[in-house]
């Protein structure tokens, strides 16, 4: 659920990358038929793209080929994984460069919790008195149009945090 | 692993005068400001981190058909991905991740 929570932070902070000289663009593996059903059903406004059939999501260590997974041999977060049977994939991002000449710079890519900080939901959860209030990491997360109508506290408890 | 508060335990949760709130807090604040600091230096750090040439022409397929990694930019000096796990049908995604297949 990592991937659906993260992107619904997408469409805000592009109100103001756009117009700052950064292009945030999500690329998943899926085709671009799935990508475009899914992307209407959320409402999601930013760019996503494929990578079917390219080599961009094993290039950048977020997804993994049969081969590895059979040998054990997957790399995420800049280590071999202990337990590599679980998926196929898992989260990551990775920023580029484009210079003058229009030569392409790999620059970064974070992976595991190096997302937390985009996801913008969490940090205004961590700063309140039940904080994450999960027992296992996003086990609360539903697709947004997925929730239960009325969020409730279990006994009318409820947190308020206000902006100004 | 980290355990969160519930709405049980908050009930036996400490509940003070304004002064010795502040007192605490501004204990807490010194600790914000420390990860503060060490957020901008994390952050230059990343800034100053070497970059690795891409070679390869990674070609994708989007709203305006197929682009390549150079398309992406759109004018921009930087992109950044993110990469999300929407998986080919018939592949495994991460639990709870994947969101083709059926309902969520």
């Amino acid at each position: 659920m990592a991937a659906p929570f993260w992107a619904d932070h997408h469409d805000a902070a592009n109100l103001h990358l756009a117009h700052h000289d950064v292009t945030l663009v999500a690329v998943s593996r899926g085709t671009w038929w799935d990508i475009e059903r899914f992307k209407t059903r959320m409402d999601w406004k930013f760019k996503w793209v494929s990578s079917y059939g390219s080599d961009f999501n094993y290039d950048f260590h977020v997804s993994f080929n049969e081969d590895q997974i059979a040998k054990g041999e997957v790399y995420y977060n800049y280590e071999r994984l202990e337990d590599a049977t679980g998926c196929e994939e898992l989260p990551g991002f990775s920023v580029f460069y484009k210079n003058a000449s229009s030569e392409i710079f790999h620059t970064y890519s974070g992976y595991a919790r190096a997302g937390d900080i985009l996801i913008c939901a969490y940090n205004y959860l961590d700063h309140t008195p039940k904080g994450r209030n999960e027992q296992r990491t996003m086990d609360w997360v539903r697709h947004h149009d997925s929730y239960e109508r009325q969020p409730a506290g279990t006994h009318g408890q409820s947190e308020s945090l206000l902006t100004s | 692993m980290i355990t969160y508060p519930t709405s049980e335990s908050l009930e036996l949760h400490a509940v003070v005068s304004n002064e010795q709130w502040l007192i605490a807090r501004k204990e807490l604040l010194k600790k914000e400001k420390e990860l503060t600091r060490l957020r901008d230096e994390i952050s230059a750090r990343r800034r100053e981190l070497p970059w690795v040439r891409v070679k390869k022409n990674h070609v994708f397929e989007g709203p305006n058909g197929r682009e390549t990694l150079a398309d992406l930019f759109e004018g921009a000096a930087s992109c950044s991905f993110s990469i999300s796990c929407l998986v080919p049908a018939g592949k495994r995604g991460c639990d709870g991740c994947s969101f083709l297949g059926g309902p969520p």
